[in-house]
């Protein structure tokens, strides 16, 4: 195992780290769980402290940022049992849903803020793996290696799982909206 | 924002004295399997040269089958062993390590295998079977202690005695290693391999009776030449005092 960064078991380093991904995480935990903002918080307070027990764990040739989200999303997991997360996203991800929509095979004349708020209902709908994959690509921006270790799946089962979740979230859509179906 | 949130976490950290888990603790996690796999690969290979060498050496299965086989079914246990407690740790550490999906459990059993099977013939290429062999026998000895003091094993249909004929008539005397005289009692069923003649090495296997008899079961040739001051022959304790 290659020596992990050396800064970032010292509490300057992992105070850059915090400064770092903090922002990020909190932003995918909150998505994720389709939490408040002071349960995410908490959650992202958990997830920084089992990274910070567990960093010499980490491996550096290794995407550090992977490495974080695969404990967010660990922690955000294991908080279902706790709190009883909304299927409803915050509404300040509309771009985040355009993101999504974007890639969907939905008309694309459909309004905006509109759609944006219909894939955000409907991504809720989503099992947390689908959900995780698509946030992860979309809002996220992970390459399919960075999720693939998020998720300990390889990349062709990453790409399978996106277009799962594609299909799935299109069909809920649909499902929910029948008015934006093709002609 | 993120210093408070810094400020907070680090504050949390402190009261809940969360300290990074030792560094050579994943070290240890992490090599745990390569260091399986190198034993495993050792050990099996040493058992299948060590078989491969048995089976060459058709008499050191017959005459004396004890010996080899606990020695070679042992290492294969052992290897079993180890090749399950290896395989287990590759499962676990293609599941916990960072990209472990990577190399498959097949990959790394098959790999275990190949590796095993070349180092095998490396160390029969070498001889390392034959160099090994004296040494199994000194100190692996199948018989316990107290049985090979005293020379047989006495136990029914597998009693064995070896050693030098000394006379053919009226009965089949033959002369262990610590100089006892023992009675062969021959029997229709009695299985003879080896040519009976005066001075001539046996092995034979079958009833020990009281006084120093047995009712053979077979007579084979033993599988090395046999000294009966036990000399030349590390296996074989100090002769007792003749009867």
């Amino acid at each position: 195992m290659p020596p992990p960064n050396p800064a970032y078991h010292t509490k300057e380093g992992f105070e850059t780290l915090v400064a770092t991904y903090s922002t990020q995480l909190f932003h995918f935990l909150r998505r994720l769980c389709s939490c408040s903002d002071e349960q995410a918080e908490d959650l992202l307070q958990e997830t920084f402290i089992t990274a910070w027990k567990y960093i010499h764990s980490y491996d550096a040739t290794f995407s550090i940022k992977a490495w974080l989200y695969r404990i967010a999303r660990q922690r955000a997991i294991s908080s279902f049992r706790r709190f009883h997360p909304s299927k409803v996203l915050g509404l300040e991800d509309a771009e985040d849903m355009l993101e999504v929509a974007a890639d969907l095979d939905i008309p694309a004349d459909a309004d905006r803020q509109l759609l944006a708020e219909q894939v955000r209902a409907c991504l809720g709908e989503l099992s947390v793996d689908m959900r995780t994959v698509l946030l992860l690509r979309y809002s996220e921006e992970l390459s399919y290696d960075e999720i693939a270790d998020v998720l300990r799946k390889p990349p062709g089962t990453v790409a399978t799982l996106i277009h799962r979740a594609k299909s799935a979230l299109v069909a809920t859509i649909r499902r929910t909206y029948p008015h934006l179906e093709h002609d | 924002m993120t210093d408070s949130r810094f400020s907070a976490l680090w504050k949390k950290i402190e009261t809940l004295r969360v300290a990074p888990l030792p560094r050579s603790l994943f070290l240890a996690k992490k090599w745990a399997v390569y260091v399986l796999l190198v034993f495993s690969v050792v050990l099996g290979a040493l058992s299948l040269a060590y078989g491969v060498y048995g089976a060459q050496q058709a008499d050191m299965f017959v005459v004396v089958q004890e010996d080899p086989l606990v020695v070679f079914s042992g290492l294969g246990l052992l290897w079993l062993l180890v090749f399950g407690v290896f395989v287990a740790a590759a499962l676990w550490s293609c599941e916990q390590t960072e990209r472990g999906y990577r190399v498959p459990l097949l990959l790394w059993t098959l790999g275990n295998l190949t590796a095993t099977g070349l180092l095998a013939l490396l160390f029969l290429a070498v001889g390392l079977p034959g160099t090994l062999d004296p040494l199994v026998e000194r100190h692996l000895p199948a018989m316990g202690s107290a049985e090979l003091a005293r020379g047989v094993w006495d136990r029914e249909e597998r009693g064995r005695v070896r050693g030098i004929i000394r006379a053919l008539d009226p009965d089949l005397q033959v002369e262990d290693p610590h100089g006892r005289l023992w009675t062969v009692q021959i029997t229709p069923d009695t299985r003879i391999s080896a040519p009976l003649d005066l001075q001539r090495p046996v092995g034979i296997q079958g009833d020990i009776l009281p006084d120093f008899h047995i009712r053979a079961g077979v007579i084979l040739p033993p599988r090395r030449l046999f000294d009966p001051r036990g000399e030349g022959n590390p296996g074989m304790p100090h002769p007792a005092p003749r009867r």
